[in-house]
């Protein structure tokens, strides 16, 4: 209760600095105050294209980032076992790791449809962010339980959801967290390059076509907003889903 | 289905001229003994004379650098390690019934946890279970799984001693007939286990 109420209070302190600011400018074209953003929100949110932009940009990042998590997993998981498959892909991973988002981005619309881009950018995104977590979780995996489980005989399935599930789990989430944020940023940003219809990066790029301050600020709360709610979704759903799991 | 060719006459393992060396540290020279079949055997000695390694080697977790083990037929192992080895974000429970396979050994788990006194932690995670509780669990674990020899090292470590004799009379009772390799630096306690006591003294390591 008394984190909460020091949280409002940051936030409030925030909002403040922020209105105190724009009043200080009152330009709208340069700052527009923390009300005026909530008026255009409330004025965005009762219209169906609102709803649409969103559930088309969403639905892209995170499909990116499905894909990103499950082939990293995948890939940890053999590179793991396999030294050859690890050292092939080490300079994959520090490559795609170290190329500028702007330049994947450009490269990738040589390649495919402007439509299909931020799914790409999120991917790469998400990728080398969550092999190296997931082989680094692989790895610390503790020896003394495994072999406690050669021992006494555990089969392999068992290994998997009991030891290997519960040591990776850290690695797995700390990495998601990084990488859902890295998807969010790289996604939008890649949306404004290439300009998918109806989507939140064809707004921003539009409110910045046409000055309209008020609309980059209200796109960009909620591109904040979503981010913030889907992490907190998607982290809750893996501790449920762990939880799940670690019932014999 | 029984594992023993000739229980009565023929020992369960034979530990034949084993050697193992760390660097320059030998920790086992020329080590031999026989463990016969529902046998308790306690192997005593000074730290650092092998012991813990000698259950290594027995478990198949260590290669002797040279020597013999001869098994009659394939013995199923359970043990009690020199650490806990539990999983600590599992239940007490969990823990258990992850070594246990079919379901009617799963019903006699939440037995064996009360006889050790561990009824009230049994939905504990054994992380949040103090230094003797979760040594509890682990010779629990070791227990209720299905096995022809059991290796207790240091069970009864970190355990105060109302404790310590309860689960020492509750362990003998449900080793009885039971192929047991314990090591210990209290006698007592193998004499309490009615175990025959094999020194690893200086000639052995």
């Amino acid at each position: 209760m008394r984190k909460t109420l020091q949280r409002l209070a940051v936030i409030a302190f925030w909002l403040m600095v922020w209105t105190a600011a724009s009043l200080c400018i009152a330009n709208d074209l340069i700052l527009v105050s923390p009300l005026r953003v909530l008026l255009r929100l409330s004025e965005l949110a009762i219209t169906v294209p609102f709803w649409l932009t969103i559930a088309q940009s969403f639905a892209r990042i995170i499909a990116g980032f499905a894909l990103g998590a499950l082939i990293a997993s995948m890939l940890a998981i053999l590179a793991s076992r396999f030294s050859l498959l690890f050292q092939l892909l080490e300079p994959l991973m520090l490559t795609v790791k170290s190329i500028p988002v702007a330049s994947f981005i450009i490269l990738v619309l040589i390649w495919i449809s402007p439509a299909n881009l931020a799914i790409i950018i999120s991917f790469l995104m998400v990728l080398p962010i969550l092999y190296t977590n997931v082989l680094k979780g692989i790895q610390n995996t503790d020896p003394q339980l495994l072999e406690m489980a050669a021992v006494f005989r555990i089969s392999k399935l068992r290994k998997l959801r009991y030891l290997y599930v519960a040591q990776v789990m850290p690695f797995f989430v700390s990495g998601c967290s990084i990488a859902l944020g890295m998807c969010w940023k790289a996604g939008v940003a890649a949306e404004i390059i290439g300009l998918p219809d109806d989507s939140l990066g064809e707004m921003l790029y539009n409110a910045k076509l046409y000055l309209n301050t008020a609309d980059i600020f209200t796109w960009t709360l909620v591109i904040i907003l979503i981010s913030l709610v889907f992490e907190k979704l998607f982290m809750l759903g893996i501790r449920l889903l762990q939880k799940r799991l670690e019932r014999i | 289905m029984t594992l023993y060719l000739d229980s009565a006459a023929m020992p369960l393992l034979q530990i034949c001229s084993l050697n193992k060396s760390f660097g320059d540290r030998q920790v086992l020279r020329d080590f031999n003994c026989s463990i016969m079949a529902g046998e308790i055997v306690s192997f005593a000695g000074p730290s650092g004379h092998g012991k813990t390694t000698l259950l290594r080697i027995i478990m198949s977790l260590q290669e002797p650098d040279s020597g013999k083990l001869r098994w009659c037929g394939h013995p199923r192992i359970s043990a009690v390690f020199q650490e806990d080895r539990l999983c600590a974000n599992l239940s007490a429970l969990a823990n258990c019934l992850l070594v246990v396979s079919d379901e009617e050994r799963r019903s006699s788990v939440s037995e064996t946890l009360k006889q050790l006194g561990l009824a009230s932690h049994e939905q504990q995670p054994v992380g949040e279970l103090s230094g003797g509780q979760q040594r509890r669990v682990a010779l629990a674990r070791a227990l209720v799984s299905d096995y022809d020899l059991l290796i207790l090292d240091e069970p009864f470590k970190g355990l105060d001693p109302e404790t310590k004799d309860d689960v020492i009379a509750y362990t003998k009772a449900n080793v009885a007939n039971k192929t047991v390799i314990l090591v210990t630096h209290d006698k007592l306690e193998a004499k309490a286990m009615d175990a025959r006591i094999i020194e690893l003294t200086e000639s052995s390591s």
